[in-house]
């Protein structure tokens, strides 16, 4: 009985090593960027290459907002975004991480 | 936890398994988050909302971002007239190399040269003579944070600025050694440092300089810091220190320069990096491409490193002090108000201990009436340019040379 319990405990905790591993390198960067729509989709394609909070230091206007992704695509290596996308992205960005924040 | 998004989602994917664990979360949290899994949704954890995170070998500098690494000193810790290792700022671009071994570290100098050559740090220090300069470097956008509109990049308030101790051969004694063709106009730089997209083709940052600048005497490509090795964060084993220059000419982690028959056109060279508008411009106007020029010297400025801002003080007189430094140029004055700009004092100026190092200023003031004060600072270089009250707005916010105030309570 004690050596099965040592057995699941000694389980559970590589699991969580790595589930931590995992989730300590993405949930604090997460919680940088305010609840909204298009928050995760942000979190995703910002995060890929850079920290969030080369994001949050920044209060820009949609239309800044829109040459820099404009100048992540031609210039930093991202991949060209769906109208759809870029659009919510742009509306995220330019709602949370403006002047007016 | 995953966006639903499947293509952004495969993007970051990809990303995160291409992505070097340098500079990650770990490198500055440096622990595990044993109930990381419960943290509620947008909730700061306290550690990342501090201003001073932990870097390996640095003191308190304030984290302006991780990945990219990105850190900058409160100005009460650039009081040293050497600045330490340890409070040396951080700006990087991309990534910095993973492994680095001094001993096989090379350096190639070629394009529009008589020889190209390509020298171990061991050949560097015995072919060419080692010098000893304190040098000022400063990031081309200090005090970013304070433009209004806000412009685009990472947000320095003071502290993107330091003036170490370098030592190294001269970048002109090795241009010379090679034989400087005559059609080259410009210098290229290249480091190991790599792009954030995981791109193997591409530099996060290649700059160069005109070769009359590349020529100054105090140029160094330095591989000791304050007599040590280098910080790896400040672009260890070799780097070059161009002063008075935007922080960018003085490429980290350098394994290449060479020479162009045109401006060099490599990453952050380009578009409106490190560029301003030919013409004056009204704070947020649209400026096309084709109207910026590129940065070459620095401004004139100043900072206030003694007393640290919001100091109690409770004698009638005080010291007050700090750093000055412009450009390619020396500073003739300092002048202090602490009645916001009514009245100005002079200050004792120090020369400094070789050109292209900051200058010290200080003077004693009397506050006999308690209450609340600001104290300003306002520099004047050898060519009767002082330092502007407002700032000079430009759209990616360069150069920002408005004045330090800093705030006390006489108690």
């Amino acid at each position: 009985m004690a050596r099965l319990l040592l057995l699941f405990l000694s389980v559970i905790a590589v699991i969580s090593t790595a589930a931590i591993a995992q989730v300590e390198d993405e949930e604090p960067e997460m919680a940088l960027l305010p609840t909204g729509e298009g928050r995760e989709d942000v979190f995703y394609l910002c995060s890929a290459c850079h920290s969030i909070k080369t994001v949050v230091q920044q209060r820009l206007s949609r239309d800044v907002w829109d040459e820099t992704l404009d100048w992540m695509v031609e210039e930093q290596g991202m991949p060209e975004l769906d109208e759809e996308d870029r659009q919510q992205i742009l509306e995220y960005l330019s709602t949370y991480v403006s002047p007016d924040k | 936890m995953t966006s639903d998004n499947n293509s952004i989602n495969e993007w970051n994917r990809r990303k995160f398994l291409m992505r070097s664990t340098g500079a990650s979360a770990g490198l500055v949290l440096g622990m595990i988050v044993p109930f990381a899994r419960n943290i509620p949704d947008g909730l700061l954890p306290i550690v990342l909302a501090q201003d001073a995170d932990e870097i390996a070998g640095k003191d308190n500098l304030s984290l302006l971002n991780d990945r990219p690494l990105n850190a900058e000193t409160p100005p009460h810790l650039l009081d040293d007239i050497v600045t330490p290792t340890d409070r040396h700022f951080i700006r990087n671009n991309g990534n910095p190399p993973d492994d680095v071994d001094p001993e096989s570290w090379l350096l190639t100098i070629d394009g529009l040269v008589e020889t190209p050559l390509s020298l171990t740090i061991e050949e560097l220090k015995n072919q060419f003579e080692i010098v000893t300069y304190n040098l000022l470097i400063e990031c081309g956008g200090n005090g970013r944070a304070f433009f209004d509109p806000p412009a685009r990049g990472n947000q320095w308030t003071y502290g993107a600025v330091a003036c170490s101790q370098w030592t190294g051969v001269r970048l002109a004694d090795v241009l010379n050694a090679a034989g400087i063709k005559p059609d080259a106009v410009y210098t290229a730089h290249e480091g190991t440092d790599s792009h954030l997209s995981g791109d193997p083709e591409k530099h996060p940052v290649s700059r160069g300089m005109p070769i009359d600048k590349a020529m100054d005497p105090f140029n160094l490509i330095a591989f000791e810091q304050n007599g040590d090795a280098l910080h790896p964060m400040n672009g260890a084993p070799l780097r070059l220190v161009v002063p008075g220059w935007p922080g960018s000419c003085s490429q980290k982690w350098l394994n290449r320069i060479y020479l162009r028959d045109q401006v060099h056109d490599g990453a952050k060279m380009t578009g409106t990096s490190y560029r301003v508008p030919e013409y004056k411009v009204a704070p947020g106007q649209k400026v096309p491409e084709e109207d910026f020029k590129i940065i070459e010297a620095m401004p004139v400025k100043s900072l206030i490193t003694y007393p640290e801002t919001m100091a109690d003080i409770s004698a009638n007189e005080f010291e007050v002090r700090g750093q000055a430094w412009a450009g390619d140029t020396t500073i003739s004055a300092v002048d202090i108000s602490y009645d916001f700009g009514a009245t100005w004092q002079k200050t004792e100026l120090q020369e400094p201990t070789n050109p292209h190092a900051w200058q010290r200023w200080s003077v004693k003031i009397n506050l006999p009436q308690k209450g609340y004060y600001e104290v300003w600072a306002r520099a004047t270089d050898a060519n009767n340019i002082s330092q502007p009250f407002a700032i000079d707005w430009n759209p990616k916010g360069y150069l920002n040379n408005s004045l330090h105030r800093i705030a006390i309570q006489r108690v």
